[in-house]
């Protein structure tokens, strides 16, 4: 009964803490409401540091057309990387869909690196190429490119949807369908894992950023697209640096809740600290339901199947409220 | 609350503004306002955008590249993104003795572009050249932040003083991200008092 009561608050924080991000306020059609001071004042700050980084970018860039050499470059590419990490904070960078997917599933600290890293990497990639083929290649007009982006905007949100009924599957059946098959490998890292992430990163990536769409488009017209696909690629490292500490928070929550249900997080932890086979198999028995074989106790216990589906549905709510969102309008 | 798509240009791109997927500015703008007399009352509005949004504006209309805006494109942008901001009341909010401008007669579009700044300016005409006049420009989808101009955010034609108009720290109510504070600017219009 206690262990239930704590779970059951347990996953209301994680749920609390999911909903408590920034992006969902984004979903909410109507908004929040008038926010309370302190945070009107965040608000009010956060906009006045995008502004002067925007302006700040539009300056470097207008430096480095008029002659302003490797110096305005320099200071271009270092504002792109600030301006990456800031950015990144605000809704619209798959903040929402990176924190539930690990709240949804066993993963290394390290694997929270490697998607930050995949998903800011394919949405620079994404980036250029559009910018790149659209206006480069094919003479688009740049509000033509814009608007041609916006369609990859769509595709990445029925994706993010996909993933999110994906994992609530997982979490119905008990089965990792694809995606984590062989999670129980000794080496975990196994291609399902990684097909996970790669799935994430594309669904969520492969929408661009606006931000730097705008400095490409820029430095198109003015001749120096070199100069603006090197912005994009700090940009992109300042983003995935931000997507990292979100992916830390997801697998932290995760963590937290896992404990106070009492479950392990299974090879995660096992992996993490260098406890041995024995150890684990010993502390799930002394839980008094480790008698399952190891497939099972990584992906059996309740709570991690509630978090597992509860972070699918996050997942595809906000994919499916963006899609609603972008339909519409 | 279906929303219909947005201007062509302004907008960039419709689902761009949708749902808050970026609910954070992307487009900055700086505005002065400057009140007129003749023919007959009216606030000019003019926006300054910002030089990513003016390149692509320029980009796509400048389309002789003489970094300027020929009459026939200006007509062009006046159709694509003009016309269409009625439907957002040109995302312009001018209330005079407490009574909300009719933004219906806004007119007399004009576009510049210099190489680096594109400028808009049009005219929304005035009932009456007295009173207490706040004007604020606000995009409730919150992709485009106004903010009146460092210098000179306000002219008026004299019927007052620019000095005495005052900076007034506003809240709206976007549609993704909640309260958002907007500046708005407070002017009192009438005959210029001696002393």
């Amino acid at each position: 009964m206690v262990r239930t009561a704590i779970l059951a608050a347990g996953l209301l924080l994680a749920a609390g803490a999911a909903l408590a991000n920034p992006l969902l306020p984004g979903a909410t059609p109507e908004g929040l409401g008038p926010l309370p001071g302190p945070l009107g004042d965040l608000v009010a700050w956060i906009n006045g540091l995008q502004r002067s980084l925007h302006r700040g970018l539009t300056v470097d860039a207008g430096a480095v057309r008029d002659g302003g050499g490797l110096a305005a470059i320099a200071s271009l590419i270092g504002l792109s990387f600030v301006y990456g990490v800031v950015h990144a904070a605000g809704p619209g960078h798959g903040k929402a869909v990176v924190s539930s997917y690990f709240l949804g599933r066993d993963a290394r600290w390290s694997r929270g690196a490697a998607a930050a890293g995949l998903v800011a990497g394919v949405q620079a990639l994404t980036g250029i190429l559009a910018v790149g083929l659209l206006a480069a290649l094919f003479g688009f007009r740049q509000v033509e490119v814009m608007r041609h982006a916006t369609l990859l905007e769509t595709v990445s949100f029925g994706l993010i949807v996909a993933l999110g009924l994906v994992m609530v599957w997982g979490a119905l059946t008990g089965r990792e369908i694809h995606l984590h098959s062989h999670a129980h490998d000794r080496a975990h890292g196994g291609a399902g894992d990684w097909r996970g992430l790669f799935g994430m990163a594309l669904a969520v990536g492969i929408r661009p950023c606006t931000g730097g769409l705008l400095v490409l488009l820029f430095c198109l017209a003015n001749g120096i697209f070199l100069v603006g696909v090197a912005a994009n690629l700090a940009m992109g490292l300042g983003v995935a640096i931000s997507l990292c500490l979100i992916g830390f928070a997801g697998i932290g929550a995760r963590r937290a809740v896992l404990h106070f249900a009492g479950e392990r997080h299974g090879h995660t932890h096992h992996a993490a600290c260098g406890h041995d086979h024995h150890d684990h198999h010993h502390d799930h028995h002394h839980h008094g339901h480790g008698h399952d074989d190891a497939h099972h106790h990584h992906h059996g216990g309740v709570a991690a199947r509630v978090l597992r589906g509860v972070a699918g549905l996050l997942i595809a709510a906000v994919g499916a409220l963006f899609l609603l969102a972008s339909a519409t309008a | 609350m279906p929303r219909r798509s947005r201007p062509f240009a302004l907008a960039l791109a419709g689902a761009l503004l949708a749902g808050g997927a970026a609910a954070h500015p992307h487009v900055f703008v700086e505005t002065r306002y400057e009140v007129t007399t003749t023919p007959q009352p009216a606030v000019q509005v003019v926006w300054y955008f910002d030089e990513f949004y003016s390149a692509m504006i320029g980009d796509t209309y400048d389309t002789d590249k003489d970094d300027a805006f020929s009459p026939a494109e200006v007509a062009a942008i006046r159709e694509q993104v003009f016309v269409p901001l009625a439907e957002y009341g040109y995302l312009t909010e001018l209330v005079l003795d407490g009574e909300r401008v009719d933004m219906k007669g806004a007119d007399r579009f004009e576009a510049r572009w210099n190489g680096k700044v594109v400028s808009y300016r049009f005219a929304v005409p005035l009932p009456k050249a007295e009173g207490e006049l706040r004007m604020l420009g606000f995009d409730e989808e919150y992709f485009i932040d106004f903010k009146p101009m460092g210098e000179e955010p306000v002219r008026l034609d004299g019927i007052g003083d620019p000095a005495r108009c005052l900076p007034a720290a506003e809240t709206r109510t976007s549609v993704s991200m909640g309260a958002i504070p907007v500046d708005a600017v407070l002017c009192h219009l009438g005959p210029a008092k001696a002393g």
